[in-house]
């Protein structure tokens, strides 16, 4: 027997808008629709959100966008582009030629077509908005056209966003969308060079404590922890003078390692040529207690991890623990290889503890950039940045 | 303090816009110049996030002039999106769902009494011994693969223990965390690749408990060299058990002083074969040896960071086993439990029944609170 429950989730404010924000909001319409161009650009974007604007708020549309909303699209406009666009699904080249012409996005030219042939996928690698473009690759992976004439066009276009230095992206959304994408090694190097560099770039501030998961679980090559030692490697180099650098491995219990600022990378090896410890579990909070024991008041915490945790103490609790001990709370980045765990990492969230994560692709094209990506993605940078934030005009 | 909502704010999940609108609220009421200057940073830094259009949205209603007016200086440069997104969180939205439950139908048979009248003294136990409470167990924790023949939510039901079911197909799509419990009844048939997920789940931190048929279609090609089945199934039969590990924490208390625990064998059960050393049995009986070739009942291995447990025959035992001439209030006296002594005495359960259901309760509890006790939860 089946019983049958009807659930109302109420979502928002339900209060009315504000008249002075319909104000705002009829004047901003306005002002786009003196625009032709920019306003048939996001009516062919933006179209279900601006009808519901002029629909919800009961704004007067003007005749460009009474004809786009709520009649028959103006000739030669794109939405009235689209209406061709169905009409060539049986001629791809023609197709194409639209999607170059009106920029069409990835989705509406997929919705119109209903499949996308390798012209029009050429012509969308040529055409996209370097931002969708990026973000519409895994998606294009799947579809499996990111082969032969596409794949080279895809390269070429990636190239060229390259020697734009406006078009730059976090590392974490180009890692993403190589793992998802499943790219290979030359497109994949195209696309990291796409990478921001932030403004701090290269030093990091502040002492710095790395706690590395050392139980059985972390990829090794023979025994030793090769992303470990190359990550330490690039934080010692990186991390400015005078600043401590404390190492700590995590197994079911936390030990202190101790290295010389400014080792090689050999010497980093070889501080990480660790067998599996005899008990088998992981706990990164053991490592911090024994941190916050020994007096380590850092500012940023690196944990490199596979991003599971099995073993108490607990790394989110012994955080709250190490912040009201030493009355420091020091960003987290999580470092992780390809296809580690997303455990931690909602342990964190569900704590409302603030964290980044850089995840090392697998083709360790990304490390490089890892300095500046733990400089631009750091929430204490975030934190800092708003308290100090003043408009151009103030 | 007015940093620490910032943060908090700033790491709430994006789509839960009910506890970015409960972060705005904290942070406008503690100070209201950060709030803008947040506000105004989101404008110039992150124009689509969700902290901001909930934000805009919160002071727009808001009776404060200022923040008012900065409301409507920054819809005139955002992006079209976020402008449709405050109106929308303004204006409000219901999702309606429909949601199916069915109705639960608890097995019936002559154990049920025995199960119910122990359940509440076992859970007492462990929560008394091992400081976990069955709280400790929600998020998903003890997760079972439905199987046609062991139905272990049976006994989880009468442990009170919260479990997700799922089908063995899905076991790829999921984000398994290193201090769960996965539970595969009988048969528990995976393909190559949800195997290898098994194993890496197990190696990663994992518990895994099968039961019977899982010998050869899980254990043996997702651990191999560890168990394996001897090739001779069981008759329907009950064998009594000769050991039970002293010093294992997953088997105290599972005998009841003055009773020899009998285990059930179903028709075709699956004797097991220890390969690996390593391998613990946690319960043996000599007559199993002498009738199947094999002694060993229930045994443990660690994998990588996690554990694997195996019984032969299943959890939830169908009918009664041993001397029926044993009274009720003997067993209950030697449990301690004299709460359930009237509840057992008038449902007629007898001794032997009681001690089966408790043995069978205890062993699955143990093992479940062990490994959460171990985890640290």
């Amino acid at each position: 027997m089946t019983q049958k429950e009807e659930i109302r989730e109420p979502h928002g404010l339900f209060r009315n808008t504000p008249r002075c924000l319909r104000r705002a909001i009829e004047r901003r319409l306005a002002a786009l629709e003196t625009d032709a161009d920019r306003f048939d650009r996001e009516a062919l974007v933006n179209f279900v959100r601006l009808k519901r604007l002029h629909a919800l708020l009961h704004v007067q549309p003007g005749a460009r966008a009474r004809a786009t909303f709520f009649g028959k699209p103006v000739p030669g406009s794109p939405r009235a582009a689209l209406r061709e666009l169905v009409q060539s699904r049986d001629d791809p080249r023609a197709a194409a030629t639209l999607v170059r012409q009106y920029r069409i996005p990835y989705l509406l030219a997929e919705a119109t077509l209903g499949t996308i042939t390798p012209p029009v996928a050429l012509a969308l690698i040529e055409t996209l908005d370097p931002e969708e473009l990026i973000g519409r690759l895994p998606l294009m992976a799947r579809r499996e056209l990111l082969v032969g004439p596409v794949r080279e066009a895809l390269l070429h276009r990636l190239k060229e966003l390259a020697r734009h230095p406006s078009d730059r992206f976090s590392y974490a959304k180009i890692e993403s969308v190589v793992r998802q994408a499943n790219l290979d090694r030359q497109v994949a190097a195209a696309a990291f060079a796409l990478i921001e560099t932030g403004p701090r770039g290269g030093q990091l501030i502040g002492d710095l404590a790395m706690l590395v998961d050392v139980s059985s679980s972390m990829p090794r090559e023979g025994s030793c922890i090769e992303l470990a030692a190359a990550i330490a490697w690039r934080i010692d180099q990186a991390l400015e003078e005078g600043a401590r650098l404390q190492v700590y491995t995590a197994s079911t219990e936390g030990n202190a390692l101790a290295v010389k600022r400014e080792s090689g990378l050999d010497q980093w090896r070889r501080v990480f040529t660790l067998g599996a410890p005899a008990a088998p579990g992981t706990s990164l909070g053991a490592a911090l207690d024994r941190l916050a024991a020994e007096g380590g008041a850092v500012s940023r915490l690196v944990l490199v991890t596979d991003g599971y945790e099995n073993r108490p103490p607990r790394f989110v609790s012994a955080y709250e623990r190490y912040r009201s001990s030493t009355g420091r709370r020091p960003t987290i980045h999580l470092v992780q290889p390809t296809g580690a765990a997303q455990q931690l990492a909602r342990d964190l969230k569900n704590a409302q503890i603030g964290f980044t994560v850089f995840t090392v692709d697998r083709h360790l094209l990304g490390l490089d950039a890892m300095i500046a990506s733990l400089n631009a993605q750091a929430s204490e940078n975030r934190i800092d940045q708003i308290l100090a934030f003043r408009e151009p005009s103030e | 303090m007015q940093q620490d909502l910032l943060e908090r704010l700033l790491a709430t999940r994006t789509r839960d816009l009910a506890a970015l609108e409960a972060g705005h609220r904290e942070l406008l009421a503690a100070s209201p110049d950060l709030h803008r200057r947040l506000l105004r940073w989101l404008a110039a830094h992150e124009p689509e996030s969700p902290i901001l259009s909930v934000g805009l949205a919160l002071v727009a209603t808001s009776g404060d002039p200022v923040g008012r007016q900065l409301v409507t200086r920054l819809i005139e440069e955002l992006p079209i999106t976020t402008v449709a997104d405050v109106v929308d969180y303004i204006q409000g939205w219901y999702v309606d769902r429909l949601h199916l439950k069915q109705a639960r139908k608890r097995f019936q048979d002559e154990m049920t009494q025995a199960y119910t009248a122990t359940a509440n003294l076992v859970r007492e136990t462990m929560q008394e011994q091992t400081g976990v409470t069955t709280q400790d167990f929600r998020g998903g924790e003890i997760l079972v693969t439905l199987g046609q023949y062991d139905k272990v939510q049976q006994v989880l039901d009468y442990l009170q223990l919260p479990y997700q079911t799922l089908p063995c197909g899905v076991i790829d799509e999921l984000p398994l965390r290193a201090d769960q419990v996965l539970i595969i009844n009988c048969p528990g048939q995976f393909a190559a690749d949800e195997l290898e997920v098994v194993r890496r789940f197990v190696a990663n931190g994992g518990t895994l408990i099968t039961t019977d048929w899982a010998l050869q279609t899980t254990l043996q090609p997702a651990f191999p060299g560890t168990v394996e089945y001897n090739g001779r199934s069981t008759s329907d039969d009950v064998v009594p058990v000769s050991w039970v590990d002293p010093d294992s924490p997953y088997t105290r208390g599972v005998e009841v002083p003055g009773q020899t625990i009998s285990w059930w064998l179903e028709g075709s059960s699956y004797p097991i074969r220890v390969l690996d050393p390593r391998v613990s049995v946690l319960v043996r009986s000599a007559e199993m040896k002498r009738k199947y070739g094999e002694d060993a009942l229930v045994v443990t291995f660690g994998y990588g960071e996690g554990r694997v447990f195996h019984l032969t025959s299943h959890y939830y035992l169908q009918r009664s086993q041993g001397d029926k001439s044993v009274k009720a209030e003997e067993v209950v006296h030697s449990l301690g439990g004299k709460a359930i002594m009237d509840e057992a005495i008038t449902s007629g359960v007898s001794g032997s029944q009681l001690s089966a259901a408790y043995s069978s309760l205890r062993l699955l509890a143990n093992i479940l609170y062990e490994s959460r006790r171990q985890c640290g939860v």
